[in-house]
């Protein structure tokens, strides 16, 4: 049986290759059951006016293989962002749902 | 026997992550667990030949040649060295890609993620 992975993104897109390089991992890993969380800085690497060159194509094929980009809602408060301001086909979650789903992982890799 | 696995970024000289990743590997293979190490970003710069040796300073290539001689594999991402021009790297290291990683979460006991 395949192991429950989460690819956790940290480091924002500005600056950093970290969330370019979590989100190719993510399709690396994508045959095991894999999430995607964005908490802290990497959020702003979902938003509609970030520069997605390096990384677009990864989240077509996250949505294509129906791998989950989860959002973290208290990350994304304090920065004054809202889910309008996301990108289509990422889904906002509860800060104690984003925790949940990293301490039921096999595995977490994170950026 | 038990598997661990890094998946490690960070180059060498800048921070003490690879001393890290080196030292948690060698207590490792002295437990005799497998040790696979996958250098990811400027992580595949610590496997390049010719690193001068410097009186006080951990020679990180020398640290990997060890590891390999311990029985680690070492594993470097192919497209993180056609980007960064590192071509020469030491004995035993294998090119790879990102696939590797997934072989390695689904055959390890633990996975560290050092940065």
């Amino acid at each position: 049986m395949s192991k429950k992975i989460v690819v956790i993104l940290r480091k924002p897109p500005h600056g950093s290759l970290f969330p370019a390089e979590g989100l190719r991992v993510a399709v690396a890993v994508s045959a095991s059951e894999t999430k995607v969380v964005s908490i802290g800085d990497s959020t702003y690497a979902f938003i509609k006016e970030t520069d997605m060159t390096l990384y677009k194509h990864h989240l077509d094929f996250l949505k294509e293989a129906e791998i989950p980009v989860f959002i973290d809602k208290d990350s994304l408060e304090e920065r004054g962002l809202a889910e309008g301001d996301l990108v289509e086909g990422v889904m906002v979650k509860e800060h104690t749902k984003i925790l949940n789903m990293i301490a039921e992982a096999d595995a977490t890799l994170t950026f | 026997m038990p598997t661990i696995s890094f998946l490690f970024f960070s180059g060498p000289y800048q921070s003490e992550s690879p001393e890290t990743t080196i030292e948690l590997a060698k207590a490792a293979l002295e437990k005799n667990m497998k040790v696979k190490i996958f250098c990811y970003m400027d992580a595949v710069n610590c496997v390049k030949t010719g690193q001068k040796k410097v009186p006080g300073v951990t020679n990180i290539e020398e640290q990997f040649r060890e590891l390999i001689t311990k029985g680690a594999e070492v594993r470097l991402c192919t497209l993180c060295m056609l980007v960064r021009g590192t071509k020469d790297f030491i004995e035993g290291a294998k090119r790879s890609g990102t696939p590797e990683i997934a072989d390695m979460v689904e055959e390890s006991d633990r996975v560290l993620v050092i940065s």
